[in-house]
Parts: C-alpha cells; structure tokens; sequence
C-alpha cells in the first residue's frame, strides 16, 4: 500500500485532535444532568437516612425478610428492595421463603398502609414504625 | 482517609510486582515502558490485593491490622526484592537510541493531555453527583462489597443463593477490592468503590496509550488515547461502579501483552505470563471474563499449535500458569461456592428453541448496530476518526505482529460471538437485556480492538522519517536500525 505524504499525517493527527477536543466539550454538555443534583434518579443515597433507626434496631448480621406494598416484579418494588438490600447490608434482606422463617421482617412501603393489618395478613406482628414507610415486624411462625 | 491508603497502598503493590517481571524491559520508548507497566501495576495490584482479602476473608481473619499487615509486608518484601535486584545487576541503559519522532508529536501529547484531564475532571464531579454508583453498582457489586466487609460470617451472603435477583455466582474481584478498602477504612463510605472506578478508567487510558506508543510509536499512542477518549459509552460508565471498564481493563491488558510478546521476541516468558494473569483477572471480574478466559487459552494455543511456533508447549505453559490464579478461583466459586442458580444456566433444552427464532437474530443485530452507533456522538465518534486514520495514515502489518494479529482478532471476534449468542438464548426479555447491556459488552471490547487497530495502522514516526529526506538523515546518523525487516 502507497505511504502516505508528511500532509496526510498532518492532516489525520489534526482532525482527530480538534475532533478529540470538541468531543470533550460535548460531553460537558451531554452529561449537565448527571453532576446536577438529580443524578440520583433512585435516590438511594437518601436510602441510609431512611432506614438509619431501623438498622440501628436489627442485629449486626443475619437474614431478615421483606415486604412491601409494592411488587417487586415492577421497577419501583425493584428500587425499594434493591435499596433496602444495599443499604442494610451485611445483613441479608430477602423475599425468598425460608425455614425458619427470619425473625425480623423489614417493612418498605411507598404510601401510608394499615401496617398493622398488612402484617398480620402475612403472619407478622408490627415492632415498631420508624416512620417515612419503614416498619419492622416480628415472625409469628418462629 | 484510609480508604484511600489501602487503595494507594495495592497500587505499589502492582507496580512492584511488574518491575520483578518486567513484560516491557528493553522496549522503547521508555516513558511508554514506564506507563504501561503502571497501569498493569494498578490492575495488577487491585487484582492481588482484592484475592488475598478474599482468601483472609473466608478463613475468618480480614481485619483492619491484618488487611494492613498484609498490604504493607507484601510491599515491603516486593521493594526489598526490587531493591536486591537493581544492587546485584546494573539497570538496563535506556539513554541509547531514542524512538525517531513525528515532528508534531508535542501537540499531540498537549491535546491528548486536555482531553484527558477534561474527561478525568468530568468524571470526577459524576462520581460525586452519584456517589452510590448507578443500578448495578449498588444493586450488585457493592451490595456484594459490604457483605464480604461485614463481620464473622457475613461474607457468605456474598454467595449465598437467598441473593437469587443479585447473581450470587458472580465473580468477586471487584466487590472483594472494595471490601478490603472499606475493612481497612473500617468504615463503609463511597469514596471507596468510586474511586476504584476511576482508577480502573486511567489505568485503561495508561494500558492503551502506553502500549500503542510501544508498538507503534509515541505519535500512534496518544492517537490511540484520543479515540479512546472520544468513546463516550465508556465515559458514561466509567464512572457507575460497573464491572464493566475493569473487565475492558483486563481484556486489553492481556490483548497487549500478547503484542508485546510478538514486540519482545523469543527472549523471555513474562509479557505470556501477564497476559495470562490478565485474563485470569478478567475472568475473576465478569462472567463475561470467563468466556474470555476460555477464548483466549484456545485460539492462543491452537494457533501457537498450528503455525509451529518455537517451543509452543512452553509458551502455553507461561500463559496458562499466569491464568491459574483466577482459573481457580474461578473453579472455587461457580462448583464450591456459588453453584449457578442464574436461569441463562439453568433453563435446559429452551434455550434451543429460542435459536429456531429468526425475528430474535434480527434484534440482537439491530441492537448492536445501535448500539455501535451509541459509542460516540457526532463527528468525533470513534469510528469517523478510525475511518480518518485508516484513509489517511493507511495500513502496515509487520510480520512480527501478524501471528499476534490473528489470535487477538480471533479471541475479539469470539467474544462478540458469545454476547451475541447469550443474547439468542436470554432467558429474559430480549429486547430490554439487548437495551440494558449490549452497549457495555461493547465497551468491554472495544480498547481491545482499539489496540488491534492501531498496530494494523502505520507508525506515524517510522512514515513521517521515510517521508522527510533532511530528518530521514539526521536519525540514519543518530540512530541504530529498528526492527522493520519483514514489514509488508
């Protein structure tokens, strides 16, 4: 293949470097919403302060179980769970049934419920609310 | 505080090991030698450190004193084994021939410097904007961090198959380095994990540039860098804790050393011996890795087989005893540990049918053409700027380089494969696994084949010489013949 003139590599290595440069002020530009203070589209960041009492209430480590009003099958049960599962790590948070079942069940809603009923529909008795949807239930079945 | 010693304290860690088997001595330029060698040396060290916290982790003793004890012995015994080494033989000359230059060469170091530190400070205040990382950083990778972090036996929720919509049979190099931060720190904070992420970027960019510049010159190597900055999928996930960049990190860190290798010559083993820990690493990061793992040990061998290279038992051998660490560890998880319990696995005879599907062949090459076309925006994206340098600067395959071309080309093109063919046999939605993933498993390749490229590309050094008579001259005066016999 027939080299290429000292002006053709001139002109490649000065196309790439302006291209280089003005994609990088580009990206400045692409990525406004991501330094803005809505980059935490999940808001899991705001999930420690949520959960703060209630992990101070649960042993250091162990399996604990979860429900919730939400399903988390769609996006926003996924969000709680996940966020709750993160933020109360190392414990074990898990939907799945166990024997025995965990003594400690972690309650996440996402409106204002009869937590109470909720629990007691599913054999939980209500510890405790900590308010902003977090409730902390007991097994029954233990 | 701490956490960023114990994170700077696996850096020399790396970097000693490297000097101990240098994959780069005797290659010019030595700058080149020297950033390359930092970067696997980051990598190097995250990988180490991250396996023996694992190992201390699961026999029960990961504490602060011992995660700090270790972390500064093994420094130590590095540095003094460094220390006896450079006393017993003098250190290699490298003030002898220099690499001909590009006579513009300057501007480009100044550009690329610009870009990267735009990119770097961009992706700082990201990673401050989002300090948790994206969805699967703390859906996931992190999640997996702090239990390893977490007191007594808490690490087997890392493992533990009650994790069914965390992938519990996922590698752990990531969540145990970020583990060995945080019991250091002994403390849980984000600065931990985020700045792994940007580590793990810089060292990719160091990895590229470093090695294009030893292969094909100082002009080659920081155009290889520009492309690669001009990727904006891979700054977008730089940033997100992914373990997406770190295995992009492996794969062309192995890709290059077996460039290297062909660059060396005959003389010594160690670039085989990186290559293979690389991809060991690779495959200890991402299920993903191991797939690359596997490829990469059987094109290389079959066909350092098949072109009856010299002693093609022994250069197996250094390669696959580089791959043992995470080949076994690898082992240790998915049959001992974390028994897969991922449907794609465990579906059965589905996963045939699925194949008989045409319309789903159809979108799994519609999403990676979108995908391809996501990697950049605009008139800089990658591929314009690959298109410019290949009208412009043209191609030059050198004959050393041609049996490393095709097993690298092979083990990239086998990796595409098999996302493509994961894709087929999803057991969940394909559109929304196509949409979600397809643009990091892009990623993931994508340095690689950048480094592929560029030592198919001319050496701008080598053609701007053998363009200009008076410089042409000057450097037949100064300098030693280079290597080029054989270049076709």
């Amino acid at each position: 293949m027939k080299k290429p003139s000292s002006t053709q590599l001139v002109i490649a290595c000065a196309a790439v470097s302006v291209l280089a440069l003005w994609s990088a002020i580009n990206f400045y530009g692409a990525t406004e919403e991501a330094v803005g203070p809505n980059a935490d589209v999940y808001k899991i960041g705001e999930q420690a302060a949520r959960f703060h009492d209630l992990a101070a209430a649960l042993p250091a480590t162990g399996v604990v179980g979860y429900v919730s009003d939400v399903s988390t099958d769609v996006v926003l049960g996924g969000v709680l769970f996940s966020g709750a599962q993160y933020t109360l790590a190392p414990r074990l948070v898990t939907t799945q049934k166990m024997n025995p079942a965990p003594e400690w069940v972690v309650g996440d809603f996402s409106k204002p419920v009869d937590f109470a009923q909720f629990g007691a529909a599913r054999g939980l008795v209500l510890t405790r609310d900590f308010g902003n949807g977090v409730v902390l239930y007991r097994n029954q079945a233990r | 505080m701490l956490e960023a010693i114990s994170i700077l304290l696996a850096l020399p860690i790396g970097f000693l090991l490297v000097r101990a088997w240098d994959p780069t001595a005797a290659l010019k330029p030595r700058w080149a030698g020297a950033l390359f060698n930092s970067a696997l040396g980051a990598g190097a060290g995250i990988g180490v450190t991250s396996v023996l916290f694992l190992l201390l982790d699961t026999a029960g003793v990961a504490s602060q004193a011992a995660v700090f004890g270790t972390d500064t012995v093994l420094a130590a015994g590095l540095g003094f084994q460094l220390w006896r080494s450079r006393q017993a033989k003098p250190p290699i000359d490298t003030s002898g021939a220099a690499t001909p230059r590009f006579r513009w060469t300057w501007v480009l170091a100044i550009v690329f410097s610009a870009v990267f530190v735009m990119a770097l400070v961009r992706l700082i205040q990201m990673a401050i904007a989002l300090p948790v990382g994206d969805w699967d950083a703390w859906a996931l990778w992190n999640l997996r961090a702090k239990f390893l972090a977490g007191p007594g036996d808490a690490w087997r929720y890392a493992v533990s198959p009650l994790l069914s919509n965390s992938h519990p049979d996922y590698p752990l190099l990531l969540p145990a380095f970020v583990a060995h931060v945080w019991t250091a720190a002994a403390t849980v904070d984000a600065i931990g994990p985020a700045m792994t992420a940007l580590l793990f970027f810089a060292a990719l960019v160091g990895l590229i540039v470093g090695a294009v510049a030893l292969l094909r010159g100082t002009a080659s190597g920081l155009l290889a860098g520009l492309v690669l900055l001009c990727t904006t999928s891979l700054l977008l996930w730089a940033p997100s804790q992914y373990a997406d960049v770190p295995a992009a990190y492996y794969y062309a860190g192995a890709i290059a050393l077996l460039f290297l290798e062909a660059a060396r010559g005959e003389n010594t083993r160690w670039a085989l011996l990186w290559a293979g820990l690389c991809a060991s690493f690779a495959a200890w990061t991402k299920n993903e890795g191991i797939a690359f793992l596997a490829v990469t040990l059987a094109v290389f061998s079959a066909f350092t087989f098949w072109r009856r290279r010299t002693e093609p038992v022994n250069r197996t051998m250094w390669l696959l005893t580089g791959a043992a660490p995470g080949l076994l560890l690898t082992l240790w998880l998915k049959f001992f540990l974390a028994p897969a319990v991922d449907p794609l696995v465990t579906q059965g005879t589905s996963a045939a049918a699925k194949l008989r599907d045409f319309t789903r062949y159809v979108d799994v090459a519609q999403g990676f053409s979108t995908n391809l076309l996501h990697l950049g925006s605009g008139l800089s994206h990658p591929l314009i700027l690959l298109a410019i340098l290949a009208l412009l600067v043209r191609w030059q395959l050198q004959e050393r380089y041609r049996p490393a071309t095709l097993i690298a080309t092979t083990i990239v093109s086998l990796m595409l494969l098999s996302f493509c063919a994961v894709y087929l046999i999803t057991p969940y939605g394909l559109k929304w696994q196509v949409q979600s993933s397809f643009d990091r498993l892009i990623v993931q390749v994508w340095p690689a084949f950048l480094l592929i490229f560029f030592v198919q590309l001319r050496s701008i050094e080598d053609t701007a010489i053998s363009s200009a008579p008076a410089i042409k001259k000057a450097v037949a005066r100064k300098l030693p013949p280079r290597k080029t016999a054989g270049v076709k």
